[in-house]
């Protein structure tokens, strides 16, 4: 780094997610990793290259935009660079290339991070289409059958970079914070991926039971349907039951309630994740991304539980399925 | 820290503009017209404040140079009048920008402006914003872009 000295570290939780650059700067600025000087000529670079930038928005006929398309087309600018600078192995990396790059390398190279996100991204689409679980959830099937395809036809990768342009009603197990535009899109689908490829262990029918017994409406609730198996799953093992075919019954979830109502937040948190890891082997679930994901979900699972106990409603968590 | 980049009436803007504007005086002496500096500050100002007033930033003061290119030939205008006009043309010309969406560009919607006043308004300033108005309306009955007369619209398209 230049000639600044480092004064003091960086609180990680002050950075937004979505708002890398500008949140980057604002911490770095304050802790004295990065000179007043230096702001401003980073100031004047961005501003340079978003006069480019909406030149190319008008193709070049026009010197003007209004204000909030310059916005637009500055936040598109800044969760670009964002993206180069949240490969570094840390912020204070990050604030190096800040100091030690111009603004438009640091774009450029966030330009073909863009370029990599968005083939990831469609990746994990092409995944997702091929795990598809067959229900007639509607928010299920128009979120990634319609949504998915949606989002690539109309995002923008030059002047809506950070933007979500997709209806993703389908709500994921495990809810994404803190990340937007390609970022999100990409972690969303790769959660779905997740998600479908532990659903499609098993069958349609065990899938329909299982969701019939917790929702009076399959088809037009909205909830999300990897939780409800993998919970059905959990409660099996905890049981000692079946976790190939899992079909909770009325005994089984009050035997297992019973057992449960006598542990405390944090055992129930170990239960459930060590529960979660011994389904993963009995699958033979390879995938360690997937394993993490499950395990989480499960750790998610117990605190529902450990609520739904307090309160005295664990049939909402625990349901019996309709296969039974 | 606000890092706030889209600030369009910063003192160092205002002082490349007024720099920009009073490299014009060698042309617009041909036509017997000069922008003193005072003027040109006036005008940097008046550009400042109808980009603010009409919710637009503009990334150079090309549009100001245009304007007093083209008005600088005016049958209507003269010394005494020419500083005053562009600041007003220059607030016309912003305004219908965003009346327009964007549609025509900077070169084009100068050429109308510059045709309303000298071809249909007799030099009258105040009338130019109406009879602008009326054709956008027209325009905007037909589904057709403004244009001035015969010349060929040029619409930018994004």
């Amino acid at each position: 780094m230049s000639n600044i000295e480092r004064s003091g570290s960086i609180n990680k939780a002050f950075i937004d997610g979505k708002h890398y650059f500008s949140s980057l700067l604002s911490e770095a600025s304050e802790h004295g990793l990065i000179s007043d000087n230096k702001i401003n000529k980073i100031r004047a670079e961005c501003f340079e290259l978003l006069a480019k930038k909406s030149l190319e928005f008008t193709n070049g006929k026009s010197s003007s935009v209004r204000t909030e398309d310059a916005e637009a087309i500055m936040n598109s600018v800044f969760y670009t660079i964002g993206l180069a600078l949240k490969d570094s192995p840390s912020v204070y990396d990050a604030v190096d290339i800040i100091n030690n790059q111009s603004i438009n390398s640091i774009f450029l190279s966030g330009e073909r991070k863009l370029g990599i996100k968005i083939k990831t991204a469609r990746f994990y689409a092409a995944l997702v289409a091929n795990t598809m679980i067959k229900t007639n959830n509607y928010t299920y099937n128009s979120t990634l059958n319609d949504g998915i395809c949606g989002f690539f036809k109309i995002y923008n990768k030059k002047f809506g970079a950070d933007r979500n342009e997709i209806t993703a009603d389908y709500p994921i197990c495990l809810p994404i914070e803190n990340l937007t535009g390609i970022e999100f899109v990409c972690k969303y689908l790769e959660s779905v991926f997740y998600e479908n490829s532990f659903c499609s262990l098993f069958g349609t029918s065990c899938i329909n039971a299982i969701l019939s017994g917790a929702y009076n409406d399959t088809a037009g609730e909205v909830f999300n349907i990897f939780s409800s198996i993998l919970t059905a799953c959990l409660c099996e093992e905890l049981c000692g039951g079946n976790i190939f075919s899992p079909a909770p019954n009325a005994a089984q979830i009050s035997i297992l309630s019973e057992k449960l109502s006598k542990l405390g937040i944090y055992e129930l948190r170990i239960l459930f994740s060590e529960a979660a890891k011994r389904i993963c082997k009995k699958h033979e679930i390879k995938n360690s991304a997937e394993i993490s994901y499950i395990i989480k979900a499960s750790e998610n699972i117990s605190s529902d539980v450990s609520r739904a106990l307090s309160l005295g409603c664990i049939d909402t968590v625990f349901t019996v399925s309709k296969g039974n | 820290m606000n890092f706030d980049i889209i600030k369009s009436d910063s003192e160092s803007s205002i002082k490349l503009t007024v720099d920009k504007i009073l490299n014009h005086n060698e042309k617009l002496a041909e036509h017997g017209l000069i922008l003193s500096e005072k003027q040109a500050i006036e005008i940097a100002r008046a550009r400042s404040y109808s980009l603010v007033s009409n919710g637009r930033i503009d990334f150079d003061c090309s549009v100001t140079e245009m304007l007093i290119n083209s008005f600088s030939d005016s049958s209507y205008l003269d010394q005494n009048s020419f500083a005053n006009a562009i600041c007003q043309f220059t607030d016309i010309f912003y305004f219908f920008k965003n009346e327009t969406f964007d549609k025509i560009d900077d070169n084009m919607l100068v050429n109308i402006i510059k045709d309303t006043f000298e071809n249909e308004c007799g030099g009258d300033i105040d009338f130019v914003f109406d009879v602008l108005m009326e054709k956008l309306t027209h325009a905007n009955k037909k589904n057709t872009p403004v244009s001035n007369g015969d010349k060929e619209s040029n619409s930018v398209k994004h």
